[in-house]
């Protein structure tokens, strides 16, 4: 059975009947797997769905009814992290189907398309016969396949804070280069200032239960590095090359003799790379084990901050 | 000599010889069914649909071992809809070949791999027959799984059959490989082991079978079709003649549709219907019951002495070929004959055996047993030639066979045509390898670049002491038209046109005089599978003579005016021909006893490819992108340039999957990577520009100087990426896939 | 919907659009290679975005127009697609053609002159296990020209 409401009250009252069907990229894989989804309520057809990408107040709006091609093509030069990630998501037949709210109620720890919203802080829109109510992105997903929506409730919309200052991105590592599953992926959100990195956000997926903020990683990127602004840099290849002379021993911060130029952020690869161990709990299945998922997650890491690390590359 | 031996392909493209008006051979010619293909009305086995028919299903196993106690099919049977139910008792010779270890057509008594069929339904449309098939109940009792093929070689393994384990043995010496090992400068040691990869044809098994009068049809996809009547005619208990397959078009096969039970199940299951029976495997039903290629654990010792001579070569190989016998010892026949590459070598040895377990059956895969030992020596040769400081083109052109001269381990005299020196010649002369040095310095990042190279050879034809042949048939009708009905199968290759092409250049016709088919057994003479890269070289050998006597009976006729002529044989009773091509077994059989030669089954004609792949490898995750390959190919004459240059593409990229990503696995028999969701085969984004080199050359004893090739493209690719990744990062894989993860942790260490 | 300009009464809801081209409409020129979006052999376009039929219902697209590989001869750069594909010799076993023959009219209609990534990311979904991508490539490109 499928059922199609053509508007939102129709489908509030009757989305308590079944299981919601919106691209129908994994439902209709898990179906034909075995799995049984009694009545399936299709959410596309809705006239009035929200625009797909909306500019309002301060925010960008997104909605979770589209499929993300379609917001992809909206998004212009918005959200480079998640246009990363819907780059690298599925195939473009998939990216045509699926919507921004299957990928996350599916609430996969390696949904492509999530890192880059908890990374922009997004909040979800949820609706129901209840109406509305807002939450975080970051506390949607409480396990894999397992979120916070309430019976009859469903994603909406996306609301991601429209900030044009900040540098986003996102890498996955996978089986191959397209239409492949993450083995673990990144997306990051920051501003680069004359004075570093400031309001680092990280986000991972696929070394943990649900993708998660590495809070720890950010704690230390943010950390205000008390030598950091003794002589500004005024060009990336100059600190490239001070801190090839500085390679053969890095060393921490404190050290550093006074007046060199200094890489933005000002920590060490080790120390990143320990924090976000201490972020993370990847474990070991068919793709990758957790060991590999914690040394390629830092491997991403490093090669994202790049040059505002201490040691060159 | 070949008509045209100048060749050549320009990077991403190919250069048409000019040949003259009216030459076909060396012509780029598209396959007869693209035009088909494009406009989505090729109609496929798989799409055939029969009045009245009905759909098949099969219940298979979801176990890996086990002895079968009940099969109750009551609440199947009583299902709406449900016409047919077959058990392995209403089969009437319940195997798919001579012995027990063929494997039953249904599992009687015991389940020995995951996947195994165990009962067939027929029911009005396929989701009711599935339905049906799963609501059998089968009793079982679990037997201990046998999922290791060394420990099922040990005398206190649980044996799958009678007999024991050991499905197959090859052991042979050409001297005393220990005392040479012990006098090399240099030794290198390489314990690899490749795995299981599944042929993923994107077309999966299926076709429809119906039964009149005492005679059935089964349109099905098969690289042997005459094989597949004689499978369904020994369980049926009917005349092979009471068989025909139809065995086209199908999408694709690579080894995969010569051991396909798919012919049987249909003849069994529409047999018990009454009625045309259409039945087709889903992926996850291939993923899990087809045959994969063999996985090898493989040793090897090279020896190598101070002038850089390779003066010992000491292979041993264990096999895992699954429960049951399909190509395996057939496999290890190859392997052994390969185990020492197109290489001199002073004494050499190899040991190999095929082990029974319960994980997937393995069987035929595109270079049959050749890529699994070519891993082991071609990244020793990389290795010695790090180790000497010597350049590794130059470390195997020392070492390299020419021509007429005695292979490395049996010492039999291969063809004069092998052009091995000249297709790595050629292949290293290519910019990406002569400008590696400065490519790799311009690296940045953490992408590293490297470089390497790989040679390997491959049989062509089933081998001496085979009888191996290949027939045609040819009618010229009264309208003067021209019939011919050919050898091995077109399964995705369009040997078919490469037949016409022949045909028109041996009769100075227009190709489009004349008509060939094949894959029909009705109609077509028997001719053996297409596989073992010998169906344009015996095909195409088979048409030439069946043209030749044409023109023989054509005396002083002139085929220009073909309706007089067709009139006069005709009227002669001359106007059908028929011609076999007995592929020629090695006449100096070296150290092989002519009483054995069908037991190693050497060859007198080998292709070659050598391939230059490039590649960086990220040194903070391990990922490795391959940026180009460097594909050449000794094909002797390319009669359908094209052709041959999708096959070597196809091959390279059926190489960098095995080398990268493809990795069939098993947990304790139970299969994990089932579907293409985690069973990952290359993307167009995987497959790198591909610069395919065809080597002038002349196999005298082939159709126009042809001789076999989609082989052996496959084989060297995972080498070369091997040493590539070796000289990017220092890292030597000893097994493959090579990961991402297998790199990082590496370096780590 | 429509099927390749043609208006078919709707199926049973929850067919999946594949089932009915190719059961009921016959047009089987779509195949299912895996059943699971991961092949791309079942390809068709909806509203003129290709999308593997194996994973839409019919009733998700109701009012859609889709086109089959079998409409895309009447489709702007179909033809000469079509014929860029036999002439660079593309199609080996062809099982995977109607869905690449799909993707690449949709990449083409939308794109006149596509890069080597736009390329690989309209084809990405389509698996092709004979050509190894080389001659598919070399015909998209001969047709951009």
């Amino acid at each position: 059975m499928m059922i199609s409401p053509d508007s939102t009250i129709e489908l509030a009252t009757v989305s308590g009947e079944g299981n919601l069907l919106a691209g129908g990229t994994d439902v209709l894989v898990q179906r034909r797997d075995g799995r049984d989804f009694g009545t399936l309520v299709d959410v596309t057809n809705l006239a009035d769905a929200p625009a797909v990408v909306e500019r309002r107040d301060g925010l960008l709006v997104l909605s979770a009814l589209a499929p993300i091609a379609k917001i992809d093509r909206q998004l212009g030069e918005a959200l480079p992290g998640l246009r990363m990630a819907i780059a690298c998501f599925a195939s473009q037949q998939i990216r045509n189907r699926a919507t921004l709210g299957g990928n996350l109620a599916n609430a996969s720890p390696a949904a492509d398309c999530v890192p880059p919203l908890v990374a922009a802080e997004a909040v979800l829109v949820l609706r129901s016969a209840a109406g509305a109510r807002r939450v975080p992105v970051e506390e949607f997903a409480q396990g894999p396949r397992r979120t916070c929506l309430r019976a009859g409730e469903w994603v909406h919309a996306v609301e991601v804070p429209d900030l044009s200052d900040r540098v986003e991105g996102f890498r996955k590592i996978a089986g191959r280069r397209a239409l492949a599953i993450s083995v673990a992926s990144l997306a990051w959100s920051w501003r680069e200032t004359p004075d570093g990195l400031k309001d680092v956000r990280l986000a991972a997926g696929a070394v943990a239960p649900t993708v998660i903020r590495c809070k720890q990683t950010e704690a230390l990127l943010n950390a205000e590095q008390p030598t950091a602004r003794a002589e500004q840099p005024t060009a990336r290849a100059e600190q490239a090359t001070a801190r090839a002379e500085q390679a053969t021993a890095p060393t921490a911060r404190a050290e550093q003799p006074a007046g060199r130029p200094l890489a933005a952020a000002g920590v060490t690869r080790a120390a990143v790379t320990a924090a976000l161990q201490a972020d993370i709990s990847p474990i070991d299945d068919l793709r990758a084990s957790a060991a590999y998922r914690r040394a390629a997650l830092a491997g991403v890491l490093v090669e994202a901050l790049g040059a505002h690390l201490l040691e060159v590359l | 000599m070949p008509e045209d031996p100048t060749l050549a392909v320009a990077a991403g493209g190919v250069r048409r010889p000019e040949g003259a008006a009216g030459r076909m051979v060396g012509r780029s010619v598209p396959s007869d069914q693209a035009r088909a293909a494009v406009d989505g009305r090729l109609e496929y086995v798989t799409d055939r649909r029969l009045p009245g028919m009905l759909h098949g299903a099969v219940l298979r196993a979801k176990v890996p071992h086990a002895r079968i106690l009940r099969i109750d099919t009551t609440a199947a049977r009583a299902m709406a809809g449900v016409r047919a139910v077959v058990l392995a008792a209403d089969v009437p010779f319940n195997l798919l070949g001579p012995s027990e270890a063929n494997g039953p057509v249904l599992a009687a008594t015991t389940i020995r791999q995951v996947g195994d069929p165990l009962a067939l339904v027929a029911a009005v449309d396929e989701g009711t027959a599935r339905r049906a098939a799963e609501a059998i109940v089968v009793e079982l009792e679990p037997l201990p799984v046998v999922a290791d093929a060394a420990a099922a070689l040990s005398p206190d393994a649980t044996p799958l059959y009678p007999t024991g384990n050991e499905a197959g043995r090859i052991s042979f010496a050409s001297g005393d490989v220990e005392t040479a090992l012990e006098a090399a400068d240099t030794v290198i040691e390489r314990d690899v082991f490749t795995p299981a990869q599944e042929h993923v044809a994107i077309d999966t098994p299926g076709g429809v079978a119906v039964w009149e009068s005492g005679r059935v049809t089964i349109w099905c996809g098969s690289q042997n079709p005459g094989l597949h009547t004689r499978q369904v005619a020994r369980a049926m208990g009917v005349e092979v003649a009471d068989v025909r397959m139809i065995a086209g078009p199908v999408g694709g096969a690579f080894g995969a549709r010569n051991d396909d039970p798919m012919p049987t199940l249909l003849a069994v299951l529409a047999k018990a219907a009454g009625k045309p029976v259409a039945m087709r495997m889903t992926r996850e039903e291939t993923m899990i019951s087809g045959a994969k290629r063999h996985p090898f654990s493989t040793r090897l010792r090279l020896g190598i002495d101070a002038d850089g001579k390779f003066i010992a070569s000491d292979m041993t190989a264990v096999a895992d070929t699954g429960p049951y016998l399909t190509s395996g010892p057939f496999v290890l026949k190859t392997s052994a004959e390969m185990s020492v590459g197109p290489y001199r070598m002073g004494v050499a040895r190899y040991d190999g055996r095929v082990a029974h377990t319960n994980n997937a059956n393995a069987g035929a895969f595109r270079g049959y047993g050749v890529p699994q030992v070519a891993f082991p020596l071609e990244t020793a040769i990389d290795e010695a030639a790090e180790r000497l400081g010597v350049d590794p083109v130059e470390l195997r052109m020392r070492n390299l066979l020419r021509g007429g001269e005695r292979h490395g381990l049996y010492g039999h005299v291969i063809t004069t045509g092998l052009r091995a020196a000249e297709t790595l010649q050629a292949a290293a002369g290519d910019e990406w390898w002569a400008d590696r040095k400065a490519w790799q310095a311009k690296a940045q990042g953490p992408w590293r670049r490297g470089t390497g190279i790989a040679l390997a050879v491959k049989g062509v034809g089933m081998g001496s002491g085979r009888g191996d042949a290949a027939r045609a048939r040819l009618i010229i009708s009264l309208d003067g038209r021209i019939r011919i009905w050919a050898g091995p199968n077109h399964t995705g290759q369009a040997i078919d046109v490469a037949y016409r092409q022949v045909a028109a250049d041996t009769l100075g016709l227009p190709a489009d005089q004349i008509e060939v088919v094949v894959g029909d057994t009705q109609l077509v003479p028997e001719s053996g599978a297409t596989a073992a890269s010998r169906s344009m070289y015996a095909g195409g050998a088979a048409v030439r003579a069946v043209c030749r006597q044409l023109l023989e009976a054509a005396g002083e006729h002139s085929l220009d005016d073909l309706p007089t002529l067709a009139a006069k044989l005709v009227a002669d009773e001359r106007a059908e021909f028929e011609a076999t091509f007995h592929l020629p077994d090695v006449s100096d059989t070296g150290l092989i006893d002519p009483e054995e030669l069908g037991t190693y089954a050497p060859h007198l004609v080998y292709g070659a490819s050598a391939q230059v792949v490039r590649l960086e490898v990220n040194e903070l995750t391990g990922e490795i992108r391959v940026l180009g390959v460097v594909c050449a190919v000794d094909c002797g004459t390319a009669i359908n340039p094209g052709a041959v240059i999708g096959q070597a593409e196809g091959g390279v990229a059926q190489g960098l999957g095995f080398a990268l990503m493809e990795d069939y696995r098993l947990a304790d028999g139970q299969p994990v990577t089932r579907s293409l969701e985690n069973y990952l085969i290359p993307t167009i984004r995987d497959v790198p520009e591909i610069r395919t080199l065809l080597i002038a050359g002349d196999e005298p004893s082939g159709p126009m100087g042809a001789k076999g090739m989609a082989e052996v493209v496959i084989v060297p690719t995972a080498a070369a990426v091997a040493a590539a990744v070796a000289d990017a990062v220092g890292v030597r894989p000893d097994r493959l896939p090579i990961t991402p993860e297998m790199l990082l942790m590496a370096r780590a260490s | 919907m429509k099927v390749n300009g043609h208006l078919v009464t709707s199926p049973e809801p929850d067919t999946r659009l594949l089932d009915y081209l190719r059961d009921e409409l016959g047009l089987t020129g779509s195949k299912e290679g895996c059943g699971m979006g991961e092949c791309g052999s079942c390809t068709v376009l909806i509203d003129g975005r290709p999308a593997c039929s194996c994973l839409v219902l019919t009733g998700q697209v109701a009012a859609a127009e889709i086109v089959t590989v079998e409409g895309i001869a009447e489709h702007p750069l179909g033809p000469a697609l079509q014929e860029a594909l036999i002439k660079n010799q593309a199609v080996q076993c062809g099982f995977c053609t109607a869905g690449i023959v799909v993707s690449a009219a949709a990449l083409l209609a939308e794109e006149a002159d596509p890069d080597e990534d736009r390329m690989h990311a309209a084809l990405e979904g389509n698996l092709c296990r004979c050509t190894g991508y080389g001659a598919i490539t070399r015909a998209l490109r001969s047709v951009r020209r």
